[in-house]
């Protein structure tokens, strides 16, 4: 899982990457993507080669199941820019309704189709989480999940 | 050999393999007759009551051709639940374990740990009196399986979920430790209990602690 959106790519000691690895038991590979988006998130630093956890992000380790999903939804939306631009797109629209092959053709114009796919891919799993939209893998489309969560309840208020 | 589960308490039965850990637990929640002896369900046999159990496994049993959110529906589905309330407590479910947002989703887009929290959903919707979990964070990477412990423990602890006590079948001694009322150890001999103890440490429990290592250290020496 990339999350490299035009930040720059992080840059730990590897020592100090293999050391974590080590303690938390993980392949270095699978470590990296995380420090990625937590140093994205702004959960983490990483500086002069060392990675350390911020007070945004040892609020969110401790955090209950329902903060933690409020403060990753902060995070995302102040900091990830493709989130931000999703969000107000399906806000505009009167459906609040997208086709991700939309945000898949302005990616395009930036990355390789792998990259792109892995962007998006991303997106999908933290927009998700973050309740900022729900993704239907079907018909390919975002749905602004406000939009959802009232329609789930006129569901259930009319049967 | 006779056991008995109370309410309000979350037993961890640890075994090596072969002790008879999966014959117990299923013989408990009714998916296996026993050979000799009884079970009995507030004091009457297990055929005559219909507990309302919810049983999570170690892989991921999820429908692939339905959504998440319909798979934490089916179990009510299948007790004969009508829509606006299965709808209603699935949702529930869904959001104590933090899936919500995913609820459009496919098994495949899930990683295992999502996977695993969809099957503690399912178990949740239910609203079991009795959650049977064998081995449940065994087939997840450590990381994983640790956060999904925490969260068990936080939903357990804070009542969220209206279970009466949950009955955890491990191979892990650390992970009985971290989040078990009461531990029963059986041998290797099948249908033997080794040990059987209450741990009256508060949550959430520090694996560094004096006393935590205590537990750990005795439950290997027995």
């Amino acid at each position: 899982m990339r999350a490299c959106w035009g930040c720059s790519l992080v840059a730990v000691e590897k020592k100090i990457l293999y050391h974590l690895a080590e303690q938390l038991l993980l392949e270095v590979d699978d470590l990296l993507p995380i420090i990625e988006g937590a140093t994205l998130l702004g959960f983490a630093t990483a500086r002069e080669g060392d990675v350390k956890i911020t007070p945004e992000g040892k609020a969110f380790a401790e955090a209950d199941i329902s903060t933690r999903k409020l403060l990753f939804r902060e995070a995302a939306l102040t900091r990830v820019a493709l989130l931000q631009k999703i969000m107000s797109a399906l806000e505009s629209k009167s459906d609040h309704v997208m086709p991700l092959e939309f945000f898949h053709d302005i990616l395009d114009e930036h990355f390789t189709e792998a990259e792109v796919l892995k962007q998006l891919e991303t997106a999908v799993n933290w927009g998700r989480y973050a309740e900022i939209f729900t993704y239907d893998p079907e018909r390919g489309t975002l749905r602004l999940y406000l939009a959802y969560e009232s329609a789930i309840e006129n569901i259930q208020d009319h049967g | 050999m006779d056991l008995s589960v109370e309410p309000n308490t979350l037993l961890a039965l640890l075994g090596p393999s072969g002790s008879g850990k999966s014959t117990i637990w299923r013989m408990l929640s009714g998916l296996l007759a026993p050979s000799q002896g009884e079970v009995l369900w507030h004091g009457k046999p297990l055929q005559e009551s219909h507990p309302n159990v919810a049983i999570v496994f170690q892989s991921f049993a999820l429908f692939p051709w339905l959504t998440v959110l319909e798979n934490v529906e089916t179990p009510l589905l299948a007790r004969g639940m009508a829509h606006p309330e299965r709808h209603r407590r699935a949702l529930k479910a869904f959001d104590e374990v933090g899936l919500s947002g995913f609820e459009a989703a496919y098994p495949k887009e899930l990683s295992g740990g999502m996977k695993q929290r969809v099957g503690f959903a399912q178990a949740l919707a239910v609203e079991p009196e009795i959650f049977f979990m064998d081995v449940p964070f065994s087939a997840l990477d450590v990381l994983t399986a640790e956060n999904l412990r925490l969260e068990l423990m936080e939903l357990w602890t804070q009542k969220k979920i209206s279970t009466r006590s949950i009955f955890l079948v491990t191979h892990n001694i650390e992970e009985a430790v971290l989040l078990a009322d009461r531990i029963v150890v059986l041998g290797s001999n099948p249908a033997t209990i080794r040990s059987d103890f209450r741990i009256p440490l508060e949550q959430p429990r520090d694996r560094k602690s004096a006393s935590f290592l205590l537990y750990v250290d005795y439950i290997y020496r027995v």
